[in-house]
């Protein structure tokens, strides 16, 4: 392939990259800051439970969905699948 | 990505149990085509456990960005594993996530649908552009563009159609809320374009043999 084709492509695809990204930045000031769970109530206009508490902010902003426990669980399982997997086939 | 995040309860039995049956279609028909291929790639089987960890380990992870938000890695799952296996993986994934609490069992059918239209569509445009892109990280962003956005597009046609239990907002109202929810969710697409474009393009530099019909 060209030079030219590669720029070509690539220009397209951060031409759609910025249509995309300001689109959704348009939707996020409309929208507000708020989680996903959150933002699905508002847009279906469900009742937010008084008892509802604010979850664990985690490290720098990065947070566990789920159990903590049992996704560590599941995930060494999974890990051990692939060694398996890699070391058998 | 798009992932309907309600609780269990909010769809009537009913529609959970009509996604859910759909979805199982999708699975049997995902199970015969893998079975129809007489021998299996075992290298297609060691990737697709690896898609399977890589998937759900991120998943699970909320980024704060927009407020909170997820990957799900679907479009690579479909690129690098194809259709069938990529229904299969997206399967597991979602059943995995409900069982540490991550979203309603009532909900997996429904999430499933959403998940099996990002890989089935990001598959398509990956191989339809082939001509058109033949650079693998442009491709790959595209497909997971266009993969992501239908996915939110499932993600829309599915509460509308079912309805949710105890919403007195109109059609038109709700409409208008998960456009805003699909919009946001776009921009999670975008850094997930970057990700998938940069893994298939070092792939297909260091093992071009994992991808069908690709070369460095």
């Amino acid at each position: 392939m060209t030079t030219n084709g590669i720029k070509k492509e690539i220009v397209i695809f951060f031409t759609v990259i910025a249509v995309v990204g300001i689109a959704s930045l348009v939707a996020f000031r409309i929208a507000g800051p708020m989680g996903i769970e959150e933002r699905f109530q508002n847009a279906l206009g469900i009742p937010h439970d008084a008892g509802d508490v604010p979850g664990d902010s985690g490290v720098s902003g990065f947070s566990l969905e789920g159990q903590p426990l049992l996704y560590v669980v599941v995930l060494c399982v999974l890990g051990i699948i692939c060694i398996s997997a890699y070391r058998h086939f | 990505m798009a992932h309907i995040h309600l609780e269990d309860g909010s769809f009537t039995l009913f529609w959970v149990a009509l996604w859910w049956v759909i979805a199982l279609v999708v699975i049997a028909a995902a199970l015969v085509w893998v079975r129809s291929v007489k021998k299996t790639d075992n290298r297609k089987i060691t990737l697709a456990a690896f898609c399977t960890a890589a998937a759900f380990a991120i998943f699970q992870v909320s980024i704060p960005l927009f407020g909170g938000v997820h990957l799900n890695l679907t479009p690579l799952i479909g690129i690098l594993a194809g259709p069938a296996l990529g229904s299969l993986i997206v399967l597991i994934i979602n059943i995995l996530s409900a069982a540490i609490g991550h979203g309603g069992w009532g909900l997996v059918g429904a999430n499933l649908l959403v998940n099996v239209t990002e890989v089935l569509v990001a598959y398509g445009i990956w191989n339809m552009l082939k001509r058109l892109f033949p650079g693998a990280f442009a491709r790959a962003g595209i497909a997971t563009l266009t993969g992501l956005f239908c996915g939110n597009l499932a993600m829309i046609a599915i509460i509308l159609v079912s309805g949710v239990q105890g919403v007195t907002q109109t059609s038109s109202q709700i409409l208008a809320g998960l456009t805003l929810i699909a919009g946001v969710n776009m921009g999670v697409a975008v850094i997930e374009a970057f990700i998938t474009g940069m893994i298939i393009a070092a792939i297909i530099k260091a093992r071009p043999d994992l991808l069908e019909g690709e070369r460095p």
